[in-house]
């Protein structure tokens, strides 16, 4: 397996956890039972962290002992206050970080043992969105959202319609050749989202996505994760606002000082 | 990943440094020069020492009741041997004569002629060295009628010598050249890759593979490379021209001046680029860590 997502998540037999299955013979339907049951865990699952450690230097440790499930699909918060370990917990999702011990799979990638090769497959199919934009000063809104599609590859011709379509999707065709300091925190977050986006993820990491905006802009944002959710996305979104996440009435996992204290739908 | 998208990002990043670009390709420019007039140097006086072995000429000098037939027979017949001529006692002194030219009648103040016939020998190619000279006296040292024995091998030992220590020159060249101009193209890529870090983060973070991030970079080092390589070739055909008007018998040789040039302006390019290319990960590592404590 290598690290690569298992083969016969996509199989006709076991499509989805609720197909049926369709082998008639009894003795081959336990074992396939058996069978199905690991795959159709890849199949569902966007996320699955075991026993998931983290120790960063003189044993300071940012993560200890996570366990967390989360469907495709989901829209979860991960809740905490400074330094409880969300960023954390975030960054070994997108393998910029390895845990020291447990396991993590990601859409069926295991990314303690996936070659490095992959990384970047793994994150073609994620977005990530920061809490301070990490926008290109010096390429507009536009040019933001066309440079990702340049950089995994995306067929030149595809490019301009997809930038448009996302652009329009998240309002922000009026400032497409502003650069981002000419942008209000509120725009400059849509920008990063739309920048996410743009590549179609399955899953969308938020890290604090309204942290740095007002009120009325962070509504504007929940609204749009919501509705990127809608359309198919998991979403996982960082905050320290647990009003904010009650309000919206969604799963909320709390983390404190890197353990998960609560885990609330 | 698209080869004409790698090209244009590393066109641009020529464009947005090419103050230091140019100023890094002249700097290697330079360095590159100095090794050119070294190969050149090296050259001509490789050609010159050639054209001295191709000149040596050993003398037997043989006794005067030695039979010059037999004599010149056995010796052309040693290994080595290109021709073997006997020189008598008057042709002898009759072509010192002529040597000392307006001296020459230094020559009829003796009573007699001092100078003992000999056997001329010259050497075919390949047994110029020291070692097949040493070898071809004592066997010619052997032969009956053989008094004494000329080589000139302490000319051949000099002109070893002498090449012997240019070529280390020349190792000891390349080597400080390539380092210099590895250092240059290091030094250039690296400080692009830190006026870049945070394209390069969100690049890797979208999901650009590592040849995405890193070929534009490799060729923005080659190409420096190659323009410095270049500029040196041309600074080298002035230098070949100027000494000309000293040294007219001077060649160039122009294959291997060009080669040398770009091939390792080409490759302290890549290898410049590729050890620059090591940093990248250390540097968005660095910039993360500051928000990992959340």
């Amino acid at each position: 397996m290598n690290g690569q997502p298992e083969p016969g998540t996509g199989s006709t037999e076991f499509r989805t956890p609720n197909d049926k299955c369709r082998v008639a013979d009894p003795e081959t339907a336990v074992h396939a039972e058996a069978t199905m049951a690991e795959q159709t865990t890849d199949s569902v699952n966007a996320v699955e962290l075991v026993g998931v450690s983290r120790l960063y230097q003189h044993s300071w440790p940012a993560l200890t002992d996570v366990n967390l499930t989360i469907e495709k699909g989901d829209f979860i918060f991960i809740l905490g206050a400074t330094g409880a370990g969300k960023t954390t917990l975030l960054r070994l999702l997108y393998r910029q970080d390895l845990a020291d011990s447990g396991r993590i799979k990601v859409l069926g990638y295991d990314l303690k043992r996936m070659p490095l090769s992959d990384v970047p497959h793994l994150r073609k199919r994620i977005g990530i969105i920061f809490q301070d934009f990490r926008l290109l000063a010096e390429r507009t809104v536009y040019e933001n959202l066309e440079f990702v599609l340049r950089v995994i590859g995306t067929d030149p011709k595809e490019i301009p319609g997809r930038v448009q379509d996302t652009l329009n999707r998240l309002g922000l065709v009026h400032k497409k050749d502003s650069y981002p300091h000419q942008l209000s925190g509120g725009e400059q977050q849509k920008t990063s989202i739309a920048r996410a986006l743009v590549k179609e993820p399955e899953i969308l990491l938020a890290d604090e996505p309204t942290g740095n905006i007002d009120p009325k802009a962070a509504a504007d944002i929940l609204n749009i994760l919501k509705d990127i959710n809608y359309q198919g996305a998991t979403v996982l979104m960082a905050t320290h606002d647990a009003d904010l996440a009650e309000r919206t009435r969604r799963r909320r996992v709390t983390l404190d000082a890197g353990r998960i204290v609560r885990d609330e739908t | 990943m698209r080869p004409s998208y790698i090209l244009q990002e590393a066109l641009r990043s020529i464009n947005r440094n090419r103050g230091s670009f140019i100023l890094a390709a002249t700097v290697q420019a330079i360095c590159l020069v100095l090794l050119s007039v070294f190969i050149i140097l090296t050259y001509n006086l490789s050609r010159l020492s050639e054209a001295a072995r191709r000149r040596i000429e050993l003398y037997a000098f043989v006794g005067e009741q030695a039979d010059p037939t037999l004599l010149v027979d056995r010796i052309g017949a040693l290994d080595g041997v290109a021709q073997a001529r006997y020189v008598p006692k008057e042709q002898a002194l009759s072509e010192l004569r002529a040597d000392l030219g307006p001296d020459s009648s230094l020559v009829d103040a003796l009573d007699e002629n001092p100078l003992p016939p000999s056997v001329r020998i010259t050497v075919r190619s390949g047994f110029a060295s020291l070692s097949e000279l040493t070898a071809l006296e004592q066997k010619i040292m052997l032969i009956p009628g053989v008094t004494e024995v000329w080589s000139g091998k302490e000319m051949v030992e000099r002109i070893e010598r002498i090449t012997r220590t240019v070529m280390f020159l020349d190792i000891g060249i390349l080597v400080i050249v390539f380092l210099a101009v590895l250092f240059i193209a290091f030094q250039t890529v690296e400080s692009s890759i830190a006026s870049r870090h945070h394209e390069i983060q969100i690049m890797e973070l979208v999901g650009a593979t590592g040849a995405t991030v890193r070929l534009p970079f490799v060729i923005e080092g080659t190409a420096q490379g190659l323009l410095g390589g270049a500029a040196a070739f041309l600074l080298a055909l002035l230098f070949c021209r100027l000494t000309a008007v000293v040294i007219p018998a001077a060649a160039l040789p122009t294959g291997l001046v060009l080669l040398a040039n770009l091939g390792l302006g080409a490759i302290s390019g890549i290898a410049g680029s590729l050890i620059a290319l090591n940093r990248i990960h250390r540097i968005p590592q660095a910039l993360v860590t500051d928000d990992s404590e959340d």
